[in-house]
């Protein structure tokens, strides 16, 4: 009940600061606000609370403001790389303070895992000449303990026949900083003794740029199609600073184990291509359908698929069930477990493994609905609910989570 | 680094394709009725789309297509 409440007056006090920034007038109607509590829990792993409040303003003439307030709270465990291993075993905590023991045929999780991020960002969208082309700016900030990221991007898009054609072209620019929890590890240095296990440095760096460059196109009078390609390309430092990978030595006794922590290649280049359709029917209802293909030159490809279809219900209500398929191949340096003879020696930046869940194969599941009531004055109240289940090559991968979320969307 | 070539020649190859046969498609002006509803919009639902997005970009190799994938987060 208590947390409820926080979460309803940081909600109040999030809408609220972002309007006095803006000097808003209360009660003009000309912003747009939409609001929206997102609840995330994981069996057995993390929870996450998240509030959102974007507000967008008409400025007339198509020129509209958006900015967005993000609050994120997490708590759990976390997979911290390691295999489930029929002995139990013994870990060190991020920060080198303390042990924690994982018992026999668990999935070693990390219980530290707890953390805070504010996002906001900005976006700006302004017609230029007949209208036909339009301008699109933004900015963005987030920040949690151990991670900050500032971004910028720009857009420029051209409508074409009779506007039934829409060229976008966009670029974006981001700079991630990240200060691990007692330190940057060297890559291949054992989590044991933790006086060796941590670089000197207490922060590294990446660099994201995007480009992306999409049609979207009015088939009929009932069909909308959009179709775009996605380049990103990572530089700096990749690594996740928690995961280790489990080595295991026939020479040693059983159950003894040795972890040392992961080292990713430092650039990445991802391609996307995503085809995106949503068709009316004379009924009404709505079927919303998409599909993405990624690779990227780390090995992975991956495959999604999501469709949803919202009914009518009178005038006022609907439902929209919802289901989503990913599947994903594993990274060139993937790896479950590192023999002993294959273990790179500490600090061999050019050798690359990790045992992170998230780069082998991996498929995710998502099915569940939405319902919504259309409000007066393009208002809308609506809730989600939804389950999450993924499954890979190791019990690492074996997950299942709840996804609940509340909506709110009223003029100001 | 072969199949980049391939996926790159593809996607344009399409992205071609795309506008030279969209003229004969589309609707006239006041044919919107139906694509004017705020639900058949590509954008609509920003707000839940993005928590979708930070979600699957924490718990899988794989982000963008619809829009930027960054965004930014330790993510652990």
């Amino acid at each position: 009940m208590k947390k409820k409440q926080d979460v309803r007056s940081a909600l109040a006090l999030a809408a609220g600061s972002l309007l006095a920034a803006t000097g808003a007038q209360a009660g003009d109607g000309d912003w747009t606000i939409d609001s929206a509590l997102l609840v995330y829990s994981e069996t057995d792993r993390v929870s996450a609370v998240e509030p959102v409040v974007s507000a967008t303003r008409d400025l007339g003439d198509e020129e509209t403001l958006n900015l967005k307030l993000v609050l994120d709270s997490l708590t759990g465990p976390s997979a911290n790389g390691a295999q489930v291993e029929e002995y139990p075993q013994t870990f060190s905590t991020p920060s080198g303070e303390a042990t924690y023991t994982v018992p026999a045929g668990e999935v070693p999780l990390d219980d530290q895992f707890h953390d805070t991020r504010g996002a906001f960002s900005a976006s700006w969208t302004t017609p230029l000449e007949n209208r036909l082309w339009k301008r699109t700016l933004g900015a963005n900030v987030s920040s949690e303990f151990d991670f900050f990221s500032l971004g910028v991007n720009g857009a420029l898009s051209r409508d074409l026949n009779k506007r039934n054609t829409t060229l976008t072209a966009g670029l974006g620019f981001e700079v991630d900083t990240i200060k691990p929890v007692g330190g940057v590890p060297v890559p291949f240095a054992e989590m044991f003794p933790v006086a060796g296990s941590k670089s000197t440095s207490d922060t590294e760096d990446r660099t994201v740029t995007d480009l992306l460059l999409g049609i979207t196109q009015v088939i009929d009078r009932n069909t909308v199609m959009q179709f775009n390609y996605n380049l990103s390309m990572s530089s700096g430092y990749m690594n996740d600073p928690y995961k280790v990978v489990t080595v295991v030595d026939p020479l040693d006794p059983p159950g003894t184990f040795t972890y040392v922590y992961e080292n990713r290649p430092d650039s990445r280049t991802r391609h996307a291509l995503y085809w995106e359709t949503k068709h009316a029917f004379a009924s009404g209802n709505v079927l919303d359908a998409s599909y993405r293909l990624m690779t990227d030159d780390w090995g992975i490809m991956s495959n999604t698929l999501d469709a949803r279809y919202r009914i009518g219900l009178g005038s006022d209500w609907y439902v929209e069930p919802h289901v989503r398929w990913y599947d994903q191949g594993e990274a060139d340096f993937y790896v479950d477990r590192l023999a002993a003879a294959d273990q790179p020696a500490a600090n061999d930046s050019a050798s690359e493994y990790s045992a992170d869940y998230r780069l082998g194969a991996l498929t995710t599941v998502t099915a569940g609905a939405r319902v919504g009531k259309k409000l007066a004055d393009d208002g809308e109240a609506w809730f989600r609910l939804e389950s999450m289940t993924q499954s890979g090559d190791t019990g690492q991968a074996d997950l299942s989570a709840i996804v609940l979320e509340a909506g709110y969307t009223f003029k100001w | 680094m072969m199949r980049a070539t391939v996926f790159r020649i593809a996607a344009l190859g399409a992205l071609a394709l795309a506008v030279s046969g969209c003229s004969h498609l589309g609707v006239e002006p006041w044919e919107r009725d139906v694509l004017a509803r705020p639900e058949m919009r590509l954008d609509a639902d920003a707000v839940s789309r993005a928590l979708d997005d930070h979600i699957y970009f924490s718990k899988e190799a794989s982000s963008g297509g619809r829009g930027f994938g960054g965004g930014g987060c330790g993510c652990n």
